[in-house]
């Protein structure tokens, strides 16, 4: 059977919405189909009758910057994400996640508000949008709303809006601005499918001696939803970035954290090892960049 | 009915629901040059450039092509005359079997498009997803780069 | 000869103009697709087809009941039902019970989804351990043991009472996927004189047409095989796929049919690399000679025996390295399962044996303290030695030279440093490198007493242009070019002046199957012998004409030179024709006579030989592995053709590479696990080292200019070679193939960390 009956591009978010209410069968909304048509094809989704493609929508593919925050359009490609001076700048960990996730021809089409409505626990650009502390903003007959980019997930692959009748259209966060900085790490295996045994995502902002001022922690998979390790974040504020600060900050996230063993991929103390690993890779290279130091790799 | 330009010409192709570019260019335009390895966006082979860029055909909705350029394998040479990646494929042994091939110089078309002196890691950054078999990796990195070598020269 | 020229095939294939068997299109084409039982050991109940043939578009369902002919098929025994019928045996998840063909593939895949199966589920047989159990539940109803392969040299016992160091450890290796590029494809069609041709891009057409013809119940005269081009094969396109079903449903249908695996099924199907586990028992003097080698194999042959027999025998016999040992047993048992079958891959079974050995020797050097290289200098094999099946090498062992220079190349890329000792990475003190090494051989040609033969044509025209045909087939490894350069080189003619015919039963006469690396040695010789005659005959000719003794006439750049004449060769050929003679000659070329196993005698014609060292960097938190450079030795005999024989080094150490750290076709209980492309994970561009080839040619007698087989030995030791390099590096033995970085971390951990020395 076809994957899909009709398939159509609406020019605005209120389009698309109308056309997903007025339709009588089940429907989809579809930016890259990079997820949905590999799970449609692969029996993870059922056929619909109607595909909503979004990711014409000029609204959704923009990038705007209001004083220190940073609004960007779900419709946006890694691609494009990736090219952005601007999120190079002012939020790396977005540009370091997008930029391993796929290839070209994946990132081409691939867009930062479709891996966040994916909902999986460890989205690349979803843990780093988480890292930078995003809101989302979702418009649905009712109207539109912002909502912590972490209220949007209840559980693997699922999310708490509608994705029949509802549209994510953007992002926000604060700009990193001078004495604050991200990264983004994940640790692959080369066996098996491209998703991370581990990534983390972290913002820190120094205070004027080094210490760590501020900080932000996303890791997943980490639970049944991307995680914010609260716990972490909370073990380092105010501490200079030392062993003793790391050790502490690594024992809160273990203890926060629900890795588990997932067959033919990683064991459970692999990815608890890799914790500490990621936390001190990871969390020093924000460090570096807040502190102004360029660090690459 | 979709229209779209594919190699520069404007086309208006009758297309079932469901249909992958892929499929429409292979099976209803007859451009059998791109090839479907495995129909799952893994393995790069089927990469066609959409308005320049480099995507998988097999898994892009053909109405996503509508209004777009499409350039395939085929509307690479100019005429008679090969594309410099095209004769340094050849000249370099970086085509064994040939299936990946016309799906590796696409995508090192696009590469070339935009950089015009690729690094190695550059090459191997662009190429990551393009899968080939036959792996004649480091014959197709000096490919890539002879072909830029000849680009710049003219 | 030994010029860089590119290959006639490659410009259709960069600009799309190459046709695959997918990309080929008839009027009326149907598409026909194969229900697969889904279930690794069952009984079929029931099988009700009435709702699929009732679907609007659906042309034809076949069952078992509609074979005409014989049911089974297979390369060697015919043992594999191209369709289970009800009441028989499912012995694994790809088993095909239905076909359809319609009007359109969607359709045709609906229609399978309509199809009723019910089956009796059997106990599972999972692994070929388990299957040896005196209470195993049985495969086959001949038993679970496909074969007891058997090499005996000197007295084992004694062997090991002389030993003074013994070493016995047991490895595993996974089960592997070819991955070739291109899916399976066949299309058949009615022709309008009744025969039926099979348009497939497959590795034995001459094999091919005989197993459809036996299922059809036609004469092999009634089937013509056409090769394609074929996007890969590495050994996964011996075996029928989809050729006898796109028959069936032509026959039935009176249309043409197209069968096209998508990538799901072709990961289901076909034979893979077998699994292994093998246990190496070596014993040595303190001197490091070797005095003793046993070796237990344990081959997972899968549901069907494909070329299970041949290849655990490559591997039995390969089993304890290219080494001098005076006293060996090895045993082997190749094994049924309900897997997906197993057969050849490029290194048929000798990449197994030769992961287990060389890691086993590695660790001997290091029981004897011994320099890992010295150890394998002092026992490698040379000419006038002996080897473990009993034959005597009298030339063409290149072994020793491969060791020299690879050690010598090792040494300078490490500046003075011990190779084999961990090094810190200046700056990243978490991660360390090492080198590895391994040495291995692989046999050239079928060996062990088949026949092993190709014939091929040649023709010369009035335009003074050549024609090249046999069946042999081009799978990417660079043969069209090998045939046209010695086709060329024999008629002294310009390489363009050369045709090649390839894979066609009605117009190429047999080449023979396309594997074990045969196709320069075997086929080459046919040609160049072939080329031989036909230049004979020109000069025969000429001769009479200009009244000379026919070694008066030379050839040179397509002209040929009597009494101060030049006559263009077109011209010459025109002559032959006028005077009734035949252009053209075919020769069969038989390849020295080898012994069976068990006798003693010559086994093999030929062998290759090689040595790789791998430069790894490990990362010792998270047990990444990555390598970094691979100098790699290869004594081919003589190189006939550079730039296919890079590719051929180039492709084959990233198939190793692959084997080493990325691959793993996972079955559990008989299901395939790595169903999808986006499981089964192999090397992409990222992963490549630089790869410093060395050419070592000790010329074969035989073979054509000294040549022997090169598409296999290039994969073989790499895999040793990175995971020795991995133990070097981190202290920790990986026995069990591909590397696991979550394993390797762990055990990392576990130790303590390897100073920079
Ligand atoms: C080869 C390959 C490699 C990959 N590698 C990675 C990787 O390394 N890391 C990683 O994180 N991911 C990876 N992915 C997954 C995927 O590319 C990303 O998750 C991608 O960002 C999804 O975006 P999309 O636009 O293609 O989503 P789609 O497939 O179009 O949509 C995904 C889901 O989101 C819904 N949706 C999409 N947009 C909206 C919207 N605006 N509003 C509401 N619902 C919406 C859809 O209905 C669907 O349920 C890979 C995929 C492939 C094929
Ligand atoms: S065929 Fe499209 S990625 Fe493989
Ligand atoms: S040339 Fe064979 S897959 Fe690339």
């Amino acid at each position: 059977m076809a994957l899909w009956k009709q398939y159509v591009r609406p020019g605005s978010v209120e389009e698309a919405l109308a056309l997903l209410h007025a339709a009588q069968g089940p429907t989809a909304i579809i930016a890259g189909g990079t997820d949905l048509l590999l799970d449609m094809q692969q029996g993870r989704h059922p056929p619909v009758d109607l595909m909503v493609d979004v990711s014409g929508i000029r609204e959704m593919r923009q990038v705007r910057q209001e004083g220190e925050r940073i609004e960007l359009g779900a419709a946006l490609t890694h691609h494009e994400i990736i090219e952005s001076p601007l999120f190079r700048e002012r939020g790396r960990a977005l540009v370091e996640a997008c930029s391993l996730i796929g290839g070209p021809q994946v990132r081409n089409v691939a867009t930062i508000g479709g891996n966040v409505a994916h909902a999986l626990p460890a989205g690349d650009g979803t843990i780093a949008l988480l890292s930078l502390g995003a809101e989302a903003q979702i418009a649905s007959r009712d109207g539109r709303r912002w909502e912590p980019l972490e209220a949007l997930f209840a559980g693997p692959g699922q999310t708490t809006f509608d994705r029949e009748r509802e549209i994510l259209v953007s992002f926000r966060f604060p700009a990193s601005g001078p004495r604050e900085g991200s990264a983004f790490r994940r640790v692959m295996r080369p066996q098996g499918v491209a998703i991370a045994i581990l990534n983390m995502g972290a913002w820190v902002r120094c205070g004027p001696a080094g210490e760590i001022a501020d900080v932000r922690i996303a890791v997943g998979p980490a639970g049944p939803k991307p995680l914010r390790a609260r716990g972490a974040e909370e073990a380092l504020r105010g501490r200079a970035l030392d062993e003793a600060a790391l050790e502490a900050a690594r024992l809160a996230l273990l203890a926060e954290a629900r890795v588990r063993t997932s067959r033919h991929r990683a064991t459970a103390e692999y990815r608890q090892h890799l914790i500490g690993v990621l936390l001190r890779r990871t969390l020093y290279t924000a460090h570096a960049r807040a502190a102004g130091e360029k660090v690459t790799a | 009915m979709l229209k779209l330009w594919v190699n520069g010409e404007a086309v208006e192709v009758e297309v079932a629901p469901g249909e992958m570019l892929a499929d429409v260019l292979r099976y209803r335009l007859g451009l059998t040059g791109t090839k479907i390895g495995c129909n799952e966006a893994e393995c790069g082979t089927c990469t066609v450039l959409l308005d320049g860029e480099p995507v998988l055909s097999c898994s892009l909705p053909a109405a996503k092509a509508a209004g777009r350029k499409v350039t395939t394998i085929e509307g690479l040479a100019q005429g008679e005359r090969l594309h410099p990646l095209q004769e340094a494929f050849v000249k370099q042994g970086a085509v064994q079997c040939g299936f990946c091939i016309p799906g590796q110089i696409m995508t090192a078309a696009a590469l070339l498009e935009r950089e015009s002196d690729p690094d190695e890691e550059v090459i191997r950054q662009a190429l990551k997803d393009t899968l080939c078999r036959c792996a004649g990796y480091p014959s197709i990195i000096r490919a890539v780069r002879a072909a830029a070598r000849s680009l710049k020269t003219g | 000869m030994g010029h860089v020229v590119p290959r006639p095939d490659a410009v259709a294939k960069v600009t799309g103009a190459a046709r695959f068997a997918d990309d080929y299109d008839f009027p009326g084409l149907l598409h026909g697709r194969a229900l697969r039982a889904g279930v690794p050991h069952a009984i079929l109940k029931r099988l009700d087809v009435a709702k699929a043939k009732d679907l609007p578009g659906v042309v034809a369902v076949l069952t078992a009941e509609d074979i005409p002919g014989e049911r089974n098929h297979g390369l060697v025994i015919h043992d594999w039902p191209a369709l289970v019928g009800v009441g028989e045996k499912v012995r694994y998840v790809g088993d095909a019970v239905a076909l359809v063909a319609a009007e359109r593939r969607e359709i045709a895949t609906q229609a399978l989804e309509l199809i009723e199966a019910e089956y009796e589920p059997l106990p599972v047989v999972s692994d070929p351990v388990q299957a040896r159990q005196p209470d195993a539940p049985l495969v086959h109803e001949s038993g679970n043991l496909l074969k007891h392969i058997k090499v005996r040299k000197g007295d084992i016992e004694e062997g090991f009472a002389q030993a003074e160091v013994i070493l016995d450890e047991v490895y595993h290796t996974p089960t592997m996927e070819h991955a070739f590029m291109e899916p399976e494809c066949s299309i058949a069609r009615l022709t309008a004189e009744g025969r039926i041709e099979v348009y497939v891009g497959s590795q034995i057409p001459y094999a091919d047409r005989d197993q459809i013809a036996r299922c059809l119940a036609l004469p092999p005269e009634k089937v013509r095989v056409i090769g394609t081009l074929i996007g890969g094969g590495f050994g996964g396109k011996e075996d029928i796929a989809g050729q006898i079903h796109a028959a069936l449903l032509a026959q039935a249908t009176g249309r043409p049919v197209k069968v096209l695996y998508d990538r799901h099924e072709s990961l289901l199907v076909h034979p893979k690399r077998h699994a292994t586990q093998i246990r190496v028992r070596l014993g040595v003097k303190r001197d490091g000679t070797l005095v003793a080698a046993q070796t237990e194999l344990y081959g997972d042959s899968g549901a069907y025996a494909s070329l299970g027999e041949k290849v655990m025998t490559r591997a039995t016999t390969h089993s304890t390295g290219p080494y001098i040992v005076p006293h060996v047993k090895a045993d082997c048992y190749a094994m049924y399962t309900n897997n997906p079958p197993s057969g050849a891959f490029r290194g048929f079974g000798v990449t197994q044996s030769c992961f287990a050995v060389e890691s086993a020797m590695d660790q001997l050097a290091e029981r004897l303290g011994m320099d890992p290289v010295e150890l394998r200098r002092k026992n490698a094999l040379r000419v006038g030695s002996v080897t473990n099946t009993g034959q005597l090498l009298t030339e063409s062992v290149g072994l020793l030279e491969c060791i020299d220079r690879v050690e010598a190349e090792m040494r300078r890329l490490s500046g003075g440093r011990d190779p084999f000792k961990p090094q810190v990475v200046p700056g990243a003190p978490n991660r360390v490198r090492a080198w590895g090494l391994a040495v291995a051989f692989k046999n050239t040609g079928l060996g062990g007493g088949a026949p092993d033969k190709a014939s091929a044509e040649v023709e010369l025209f009035t335009d003074g242009t050549a024609e090249v045909r046999t069946s042999s087939a081009e799978i990417g490894q660079g043969l069209v070019a090998v045939l046209q350069m010695i086709a060329a080189e024999e008629l002294s003619l310009p390489l363009e002046k050369v045709r090649v015919l390839l894979s066609d039963t009605d117009l190429t006469p047999d080449g023979g199957p396309t594997t074990a690396s045969r196709q320069t040695y075997v086929t080459g010789n046919a040609v160049r012998l072939a080329s031989d005659v036909v230049r004979q005959a020109v000069a025969t000719t000429l001769a009479e004409k200009y009244d000379v003794p026919p070694e008066g006439v030379r050839f040179v750049e397509g002209l040929a030179q009597v009494n101060g004449h030049s006559v263009p060769l077109g011209e010459a050929v025109a002559m032959m024709k006028a005077e009734g003679r035949e252009p053209k000659a075919t020769y069969e070329y038989w390849a020295p006579k080898t012994q069976p196993l068990g006798t003693g005698g010559d086994m093999h014609f030929a062998y290759s030989f090689a040595t790789q060292a791998a430069e790894v960097e490990v990362d010792l938190e998270t047990g990444e592995v990555r390598v970094l450079r691979v100098i790699a030795a290869n004594d081919v005999g003589r190189v006939i053709n550079p730039l296919g024989l890079q590719g051929q080094i180039e492709g084959g150490v990233m198939m190793g590479l692959g084997n080493a750290l990325t691959e793993e076709f996972i079955v559990e209980e008989g299901r395939v696990i790595t169903d999808r492309l986006a499981r089964y994970r192999m090397p992409s561009i990222v992963l490549t080292p630089q790869i410093i080839p060395i050419v070592v040619e000790h010329p074969t007698g035989e073979g054509p200019y000294g040549a022997k087989g090169i598409g296999e030995i290039s994969s073989i030791p790499t895999t040793p070679a990175i995971t020795n390099a991995v133990y070097h590096a981190t202290g920790v033995r990986v026995k069990r193939l591909p590397v696991d970085q979550d394993w390797l971390a762990r055990e990392i951990a576990r130790r303590e960390r390897p100073q920079d020395v």
